[in-house]
């Protein structure tokens, strides 16, 4: 008979994109699912941060997809998790061709393919009261934050009273895939500026060379008669064609670190005038740039593929909640900077 | 020229050491009194708190805005439903596990007016002040109780009563400081003592007389009601009278309860005092705290009707299961029908309560209309112990500053502690933030 673990959970991946306006932000989300059917991570928080309730529908899609593998006698007590979405202040961000088209495919009966519990507004949640409520319930330094999109959700986290000391005890470190990050300048400037724990910067030039390969697509998804993803991917360009994956670059790094994908540089991220974060290396600076390492491109490719297209793995589930992590008698591990 | 003096706010009828407060008067209003110097009417604030959750499939409606046809647990308030809000999607993350495992009756009943996630113990107890407490330090000053609490089941302090949470956590809802829960009030004759028996003031002799002769505390200030009678016009006579009356007839409900006890054979043993029917305990525990608001005794009451984890059945309508083990149904169809049942009940007792503070009139408004009082749960859905759009509704338009009558559903994850900090504006004790509150609760206000 086998008892359930005590060890530590896997990492808890709290993901702020741009969902839905480009093929890398939802790329990114699967890659995260294939990890956690390996229970190498787990999907904990996600959040919005462009005013789209649209994007919030398609987003729930995706997750119920993977959802739908749970089973066993716990699988009652799952509720569908909220999803943040930014606050729209009364206007709503355009709706990306990607999403649209997603939500309008049909299935053979005419009905639409796939139902969302995500219809209203308040069907979502506050993308900073989510982040900060998801990370108390985490182990110290056992969540990454992963950013793709405008850092107007990060910044408001650290508006809410007492949250730095939260963000400090839980998130291991913020990984931004630098794909406007600096749109809400403000959020950005105050995100580089305050949040308490190690900032990683990956942008276009760290994944260089870097793509998602689109010939995949028909045939790795074939598990499923319909797959969002792929969906998705033929719903956004004209194919055949590889995706950019500069969030899947991110997202890889933020689940495996220590893999040898990305080399490293310290220094520090700032907004540069054009709005992209920008880096200037320094000896002892404290974020950290990613650059891919060209002798595993096609490693890095090939993990892409794979994790992506991982065929959702059925769980068991028991009603067994976290516990508190035993103290360790070991020394714990330095922050990396 | 007019020059009489308006009454004291603060007049209590005295005699043989009982001492009884009386309700607000028009003679309270200075004659000339301009809108400026107007008496406010005092606005109060109680809570009355179910366990185990509520069946939410016959709570929510499926429609926001004006409050239309109500879903069925809230049937009995239909003639109350312009007098209330209906609050969707509130969150207490406090009460869920984060961590400290199973747990969640003691959890969500001892963060639910403190706003933390209280210490996994037995022993050493700790929460936080709770927010009424906060407010009635405050507001207590003027008042002759700071706060009641007030329950109709079990106050143990001590021991488990929830997956290693102490039984402190399940039985208390109000909090003086974070290590001190402030337990409820059970029994109605120790909670009339309290209101009317003048307390300490009490003395020894005088209560050894009223046990003897069994005299009404009415007779023992009735000479001074007489006096006072003579200084009233025709319509504060009549709310004299009336208020008088209502002190009477809890008494003898009392009297009456305790003589029903004595005839009626509940299978386990219950304390001397404590009626057997739960709809008469609820009644009598709820018209004390209509005449303790109705006599500006507090402005402040926390009502556990019953405790966290609660397996207390419900023979009087039928249900000889136990209220815990029924909530968690495993979506069984006919466990869920018996709660909804008993939440039913539980509603109904408490429509009881909003007539009794509708029916009392101060100047041109009434009692329930200068109250917040908040009827609601620390869990929704008890069968799998979700925190999320606790069950919540708010009645009464907290002095003629709320707009009722509206389903409000705000977005998810909205902190329940947003309604305690607007609850807290509206007492008069603003606060930035409480708990993990992130602003106040829009929409409830008047536009």
């Amino acid at each position: 008979m086998q008892f359930a673990s005590t060890a530590k959970p896997a990492i808890a991946i709290l993901y702020d994109s741009d969902f839905g306006r480009d093929i890398d932000s939802v790329l990114a989300l699967a890659l995260v699912h294939g990890f956690a059917s390996k229970r190498q991570a787990r999907v904990s928080a996600l959040t919005i941060n462009y005013p789209c309730l649209e994007a919030a529908e398609l987003c729930d899609i995706v997750e119920g997809f993977y959802r739908k593998t749970v089973t066993g006698p716990g699988a009652m007590y799952m509720s569908a998790p909220a999803i943040g979405v930014a606050d729209a202040h009364g206007k709503a961000a355009a709706v990306p061709p990607l999403v649209k088209s997603l939500l309008a495919k049909q299935g053979q009966d005419g009905k639409p393919q796939w139902q969302s519990n995500v219809r209203h507004w308040n069907d979502t949640a506050v993308p900073a009261n989510l982040i900060r409520n998801d990370l108390a319930g985490q182990n110290d330094e056992n969540a990454v934050l992963v950013t793709t999109g405008a850092a107007t959700n990060l910044s408001q986290l650290l508006a809410l009273h007492d949250t730095a000391p939260l963000i400090a005890a839980k998130v291991k470190m913020l990984v931004i895939a630098d794909n406007g990050f600096g749109a809400d300048a403000a959020a950005a400037k105050r995100v580089l500026a305050e949040w308490p724990t190690p900032i990683v910067l990956c942008d276009r030039k760290s994944a260089e060379g870097l793509s998602f390969p689109g010939q995949c697509i028909d045939k790795d998804f074939s598990y499923v008669p319909v797959h969002p993803i792929a969906e998705a991917y033929r719903a956004y360009k004209t194919m055949p064609y590889d995706a950019p994956a500069l969030a899947l670059a991110a997202m890889l790094y933020a689940v495996r670190p220590g893999d040898g994908y990305f080399a490293t540089k310290s220094g520090t991220v700032s907004l540069g005038s054009d709005g992209h974060a920008s880096f200037s290396e320094s000896a002892g600076g404290k974020h950290t740039y990613l650059a891919a390492v060209p002798a595993k491109h096609d490693e890095i490719v090939e993990k892409f593929v794979a994790m992506v297209s991982a065929e959702p793995v059925v769980i068991r589930r028991f009603r067994r909640q976290q516990q508190k992590e035993e103290p360790s008698k070991e020394a714990p591990p330095a922050k990396s900077s | 020229m007019i020059t009489r003096k308006a009454l004291d706010r603060r007049t209590f009828l005295r005699g043989a050491g009982a001492a009884v407060a009386l309700p607000f008067l028009d003679s309270m209003v200075p004659a000339m009194a301009t809108a400026a110097t107007k008496v406010e009417k005092p606005v109060r604030m109680a809570f009355v708190y179910v366990p185990n959750g509520i069946d939410m499939r016959n709570w929510n409606p499926d429609y926001e805005g004006k409050l239309e046809t109500l879903p069925r647990i809230l049937k009995p308030l239909e003639k109350f439903k312009d007098d209330f809000n209906l609050l969707g999607n509130l969150t207490h993350n406090a009460g869920r596990a984060l961590l400290d495992g199973a747990g969640d009756h003691g959890r969500c009943c001892a963060s639910y007016l403190s706003g933390v996630q209280p210490r996994k113990t037995m022993v050493d107890i700790k929460a936080s002040q709770s927010f009424d407490q906060i407010v009635a330090n405050k507001v207590g000053e003027k008042t002759r109780f700071k706060s009641l609490e007030v329950g109709m089941e079990d106050s143990r302090q001590a021991g488990d009563c929830d997956s290693g949470y102490s039984c402190a956590y399940t039985n208390n809802l109000a909090w003086r400081s974070e290590t001190q829960p402030l337990p409820p009030i059970l029994n109605p004759r120790a909670l009339f003592d309290r209101l009317f028996g003048a307390d300490a003031a009490l003395s020894p002799e005088a209560r050894k007389r009223r046990a003897l002769y069994r005299r009404s505390i009415l007779d023992l200030v009735s000479s001074d009601a007489k006096r006072l009678a003579l200084d009233l016009g025709p319509t504060d006579q009549r709310k004299l009278d009336e208020y008088l009356s209502s002190v009477r007839e809890i008494e003898l409900q009392i009297e009456r309860a305790e003589k029903d006890n004595s005839r009626i054979d509940p299978g386990m043993e219950k304390p001397y005092g404590i009626p057997a029917d739960f709809a008469e305990h609820f009644r009598l525990m709820t018209s004390m705290m209509t005449v303790a608001f109705q006599a500006d005794l507090t402005r402040v009451t926390t009502f556990l009707v019953t405790h966290e984890g609660t397996s207390r059945a419900y023979r009087e309508i039928g249900i000889p299961d136990g209220h815990h083990p029924l909530t968690h149904h495993r979506n069984q169809l006919p466990l869920m029908e018996k709660v909804a049942q008993i939440n039913t009940y539980h509603v109904q007792q408490f429509a009881g309560w909003l007539e009794k503070l509708k029916s009392i009139q101060e100047g041109d408004s009434n009692l329930l209309d200068n109250s917040m009082i908040v009827y609601g749960a620390g869990l929704s859905d008890g069968n799998r112990h979700l925190h999320e759009d606790l069950p919540t509704l708010i009645a009464g338009r907290a002095g003629g500053k709320f707009q009722t009558g509206r389903r409000i559903v705000y977005r998810r994850e909205t902190p329940m502690c947003n309604l305690f900090v607007t609850m807290m504006d509206r007492m008069g004790v603003p606060v930035e933030h409480f708990g993990d509150s992130n602003g106040a609760l829009e929409g409830l206000d008047l536009t």
